[in-house]
């Protein structure tokens, strides 16, 4: 079942001589269920296709239809109530907030949404995650994996139908980095939920069945796993 | 954790300290308000009960009323109370007499003590039987009569009665002036015996439409027009004036009203912009997360309101506080005046006021943040751009000035609509300054202050001479409650010549506190000439033929014109000159060695035995004017509204300061970073210190010619609102107002850029650059 389709995304940044095609024609698709990464060097255009895809930044051309709806056909408060319904952001710098302890981060989505948490729910998603001890401490009382780990929950809590991870273990020493993948790849396949991932790290891209890369702002696909 | 509203609580308990500046505006704006109104409250309560005093608690008065008809009128719901009152021979120019002393009389119901609250029985009571009547207080001692007596009042066409006296009252402002004695008799024996019409006089209840309510009562009982009177002062205070004059104050308080609301909503606004740029990646996530622009303008609203929690109980607080202190001062300065004035009164109107204006003023401000907020990128929490601080259009122009001066100039005029936004907010201080300036003039004129002159009891000669014997002033002055004594001699009309030039003048002998008081309003020349007995002392008018260095010729001596006083306490006759020369000079120019009249001041001490023992001394061959009711409500009245007027610009000036030096911590707090990278590449405390010095003068001037611009203006529509559409006076440049507003602003400056040194200077580099 098709989950995500992107169909000739382009984004330019800047005009005349000072103009910078950030992303070129991107087109691919992911079906339910897929993890899926793109790697690229730095200034690629990596991070510019997964805001695009996101919602966050809007492409100079092209689609994206998540769940068959067409994102940015959608007027811009529509577009977030979609947003936060259907995609969990993962990212490099966990951005949790820094007044909220790990539990109410969690639950912070849902509440934007107007609905109540599910205590069970909330409970199970801790364990998984290994956080039930953390469940009250602030975020700067956590370690960098812990924090993400309270941010992959973030993410997952709304049951999104795409979760996207900008370089989910770019701040992680690699302990925690092999913790973290474990646990987005256990947790997408306990919800069935498609991953699309940023990562530098090709030893990361194992765990994929879809791999792209980037560079130049031009997507290419390189098909399966890599070894 | 219920709603993702919830946060903006969190949140702020976590950055209590970061929002400080802003809830000290809240603080500042809810204070300003709570004692704008607290003190408007409580100046109008004075005037209230000033006008009470003097005029009567009547809103309306009806002549020509059946006895019927006016029973009627005193049963309609509107009406609180009402009395039948007509008084006669107020000026004590007519031959109405009580054992053959001139009264004035007056005829009342049992309820004219609520319509005439300020007249107390003192002694005895008041009786409504037939063939009993009341008197003033002073009664007692010029008729020599005491409640039990029976007097006999008689009329000017030789008809006279006996009653039964009940009772005695507290003297009028009128009565004691012209130190005569009124009586007091019940409305049925006044109409049979004096046989004057009377009038009915209305109270009405609270809320009344009272123009509406008078005229159904007109219409209703087919009275004329002119039938229907009206006690302006009281219905002026209580808001119902169809005056014009009382509109236009109405309009110019609503137009005060509204500068003040603005001002707190762009002081609160800056200093929320400046809260919501400082946390752009912030709002960034809340998006990113999945906040719609609407839930993010709600969250900013639900912080700004959460703020209020604390703040506006604490600025009603410290309203009410400022408030306590100035009636404690009110009742320090003239405590007879103030007595009744509750310690620690809460004014209702001013804590509604001040919570109501406070939430609706911050909601207000939180608008254009909230959008601010709503608009910022989800992009912005992930790409890591977020800044305080907007990417310059242009560079600054280093050629002309050293760079640190450049540099805090163009951080102040870099972005046009954060400089519009600066200047406005301080123009708008200076334009709420010289908007209120206007109220100085207007109590200027409106409120005249009792002179220190002003005698509070005059002794004076029946025919204008100098009869009185000097020697009554050692003998008053030994009195232990009188503070000053001094006499002056009259010679009117004396034909005196200047070279050939005849010339008409009235000359009055002053002692030396009447020359100390000239010598304040002297305009040229010596006063001490004058007082040593040398020449003569001039008073200005326009219409004079003297000057000073001229010579006159005053029954045979030539004395010159040693100086002239700008002011003079007497009425000036055109034609004739007011001239003042030493007591000593004055007797050998007239040869009288005697008083004309002798003014005596007393202090707070002075009973009614005092003032007994001063009439027994002079005798009975002389007029006494007791001016002491006067003073007093005069000196109340002034002291009211000055320390309202004053109180309040000085609350302006505050505000502007904490305004200025608020802006300027908040522009040096976002560019910290800024502030350390310059730092870090060699520029030192001095060098940043003038830098932001300099930011804060380029604001300030700015503000300074905005400012004026549209306050001018403004100072020009409400003084001929408030002043010239009544007075006539033409208006002037403010220019003592503009000084003041620029020291303010000066002093404002210096001390906004001193604690953002401090902090310059304590941050180590690295911290500064790292510091948020």
């Amino acid at each position: 079942m098709e989950i995500l389709k992107v169909q000739g995304l382009c984004k330019t940044y800047g005009t005349g001589a000072a103009q910078v095609k950030a992303l070129q024609n991107a087109s691919f698709s992911l079906q339910k269920g897929d993890f899926a990464a793109i790697v690229g060097d730095s200034g690629s255009g990596k991070s510019t296709l997964l805001n695009c895809i996101g919602g966050l930044d809007s492409p100079t051309a092209g689609k994206v239809w998540l769940n068959g709806e067409d994102l940015f056909s959608l007027p811009e408060e529509r577009r977030t109530i979609f947003r936060r319904q259907n995609i969990g952001f993962i990212f490099q710098s966990f951005h949790l907030i820094p007044e909220l302890n790990v539990e109410q981060n969690m639950i912070f989505p849902l509440l934007l949404d107007g609905r109540k948490p599910d205590p069970q729910q909330v409970d199970e998603l801790l364990d998984v995650l290994g956080l039930t001890e953390r469940r009250l401490h602030l975020p700067s009382q956590l370690s960098g994996g812990q924090q993400q780990r309270a941010a992959i929950g973030r993410a997952l809590i709304t049951h999104p139908t795409v979760v996207l991870a900008d370089e989910p273990t770019g701040n992680l020493d690699s302990r925690s980095s092999r913790d973290v993948m474990d646990l987005l790849l256990k947790a997408s396949r306990r919800y069935q939920q498609t991953v699309l991932m940023i990562t530098h790290n090709m030893n990361l891209t194992t765990a994929a069945n879809h791999v792209f890369s980037v560079h130049d702002g031009v997507l290419t696909d390189l098909g399966g796993a890599q070894e | 954790m219920k709603s993702f509203l919830d946060l903006a609580g969190i949140s702020a308990r976590v950055r209590r300290r970061q929002s400080r500046m802003t809830r000290l505006c809240i603080i500042l704006s809810v204070f300003l308000v709570t004692a704008i109104f607290g003190m408007a409250d409580m100046w109008l309560n004075c005037q209230k009960i000033q006008a009470i005093q003097q005029y009567g608690n009547w809103h309306t008065q009806f002549i020509g009323l059946s006895e019927e008809d006016g029973t009627l009128v005193s049963a309609r719901p509107e009406v609180e109370a009402s009395s039948w009152y007509d008084v006669v021979n107020s000026h004590l120019d007519e031959d109405y007499t009580v054992n053959g002393t001139r009264v004035a009389v007056c005829g009342a119901d049992e309820s004219w003590k609520e319509i005439f609250p300020s007249t107390e029985i003192l002694e005895g009571g008041y009786s409504a039987e037939p063939g009993t009547i009341c008197m003033t207080q002073n009664a007692k001692i010029l008729l020599g009569v005491q409640p039990g007596d029976t007097v006999t009042l008689a009329l000017p066409d030789g008809r006279a009665e006996d009653y039964l006296l009940t009772g005695l009252f507290g003297d009028t402002v009128m009565m004691a002036e012209q130190d005569g004695a009124g009586v007091i008799m019940n409305s049925g024996d006044y109409r049979r015996f004096v046989g004057q019409p009377m009038a009915m006089y209305v109270q009405y209840k609270p809320f009344i439409r009272i123009h509406r309510a008078a005229e159904e009562i007109r219409v209703q009982f087919g009275l004329a027009e002119d039938a229907v009177g009206n006690n302006p002062k009281l219905l002026g205070i209580s808001g119902q004036s169809d005056n014009a004059f009382m509109q236009m104050l109405y309009t110019a308080a609503a137009i005060l009203s509204g500068l003040v609301a603005v001002s707190g909503i762009l002081m609160m606004t800056g200093s929320m912009n400046s809260s919501v740029a400082q946390r752009t990646e912030f709002f960034g996530l809340l998006r990113c997360l999945g906040a719609t622009p609407k839930q993010v303008k709600r969250f900013v609203r639900r912080e700004a309101l959460g703020w209020c929690g604390a703040s506006i109980p604490a600025g009603l607080l410290a309203g009410t506080a400022v408030c306590w202190a100035l009636c404690e001062m009110l009742r320090f300065l003239a405590p007879t005046y103030f007595a009744e004035m509750p310690r620690f009164g809460i004014s209702p109107v001013a804590i509604a006021s001040g919570a109501l204006l406070g939430v609706l003023t911050v909601l207000f401000s939180a608008r254009t943040p909230a959008k601010r907020a709503s608009a910022v990128s989800p992009l912005t929490a992930v790409s890591g751009n977020a800044g305080t601080v907007q990417a310059a259009e242009t560079a600054a122009d280093t050629r002309f000035l050293p760079v640190q001066t450049a540099l805090g100039i163009h951080h102040a005029v870099g972005s046009k609509r954060n400089f519009l936004l600066m200047t406005g907010s301080f123009a708008f201080s200076i334009i709420l300054f010289l908007s209120f300036s206007v109220v100085v003039s207007f109590m200027h004129h409106a409120v005249t202050p009792v002179r220190p002159s002003a005698p509070d009891f005059s002794i004076i000669s029946p025919e204008d001479i100098c009869s009185i014997p000097a020697s009554l002033v050692e003998q008053i002055s030994a009195i232990p409650s009188v503070k000053r004594v001094f006499g002056r001699s009259f010679a009117y009309g004396l034909e005196c010549s200047r070279g050939e030039t005849p010339v008409r003048v009235d000359l009055i002998s002053y002692e030396e506190n009447q020359f100390g008081w000239a010598e304040k309003s002297r305009l040229d020349g010596s006063v001490a000439d004058a007082e040593e007995g040398r020449g003569l002392l001039l008073t200005y008018n326009s219409d004079s033929v003297l000057e000073t260095g001229d010579f006159l010729q005053i029954n045979g001596y030539a004395l010159p014109i040693t100086g002239s006083v700008g002011y003079s306490p007497f009425d000036h006759e055109p034609g004739t000159e007011t001239l003042f020369c030493s007591e000593e000079l004055f007797r050998q120019l007239t040869g009288e060695s005697g008083y004309t009249i002798i003014d005596v001041q007393f202090h707070r001490n002075v009973t009614e035995e005092d003032t007994a023992q001063i009439r027994a001394l002079a005798g009975d061959a002389f007029r006494f004017s007791d001016r002491r009711l006067s003073n007093r409500d005069a000196k109340g009245a002034y002291y009211s509204f000055a320390l309202f007027v004053y109180g309040f610009l000085a609350l302006i000036a505050l505000i502007t300061v904490f305004h200025i030096v608020n802006s300027i911590a908040l522009s040096v707090s976002a560019r910290m970073k800024q502030y350390g990278a310059m730092r870090a590449v060699g520029m030192d405390i001095r060098q940043l210190t003038d830098m932001v010095t300099a930011e804060a003068l380029t604001y300030a001037l700015s503000g300074v010619v905005m400012g004026c611009g549209l306050g001018l203006p403004l100072h020009r529509l409400l003084f001929q609102q408030m002043v010239a559409f009544q007075w006539g006076d033409r208006w002037n440049m403010p220019w003592l107002a503009m000084l003041v507003i620029v020291l303010v602003l000066l002093a404002a400056v210096a001390l906004s850029v001193m604690a953002p040194a401090k902090r310059i200077r304590e941050l180590s580099i690295t911290d500064t650059i790292s510091a948020e």
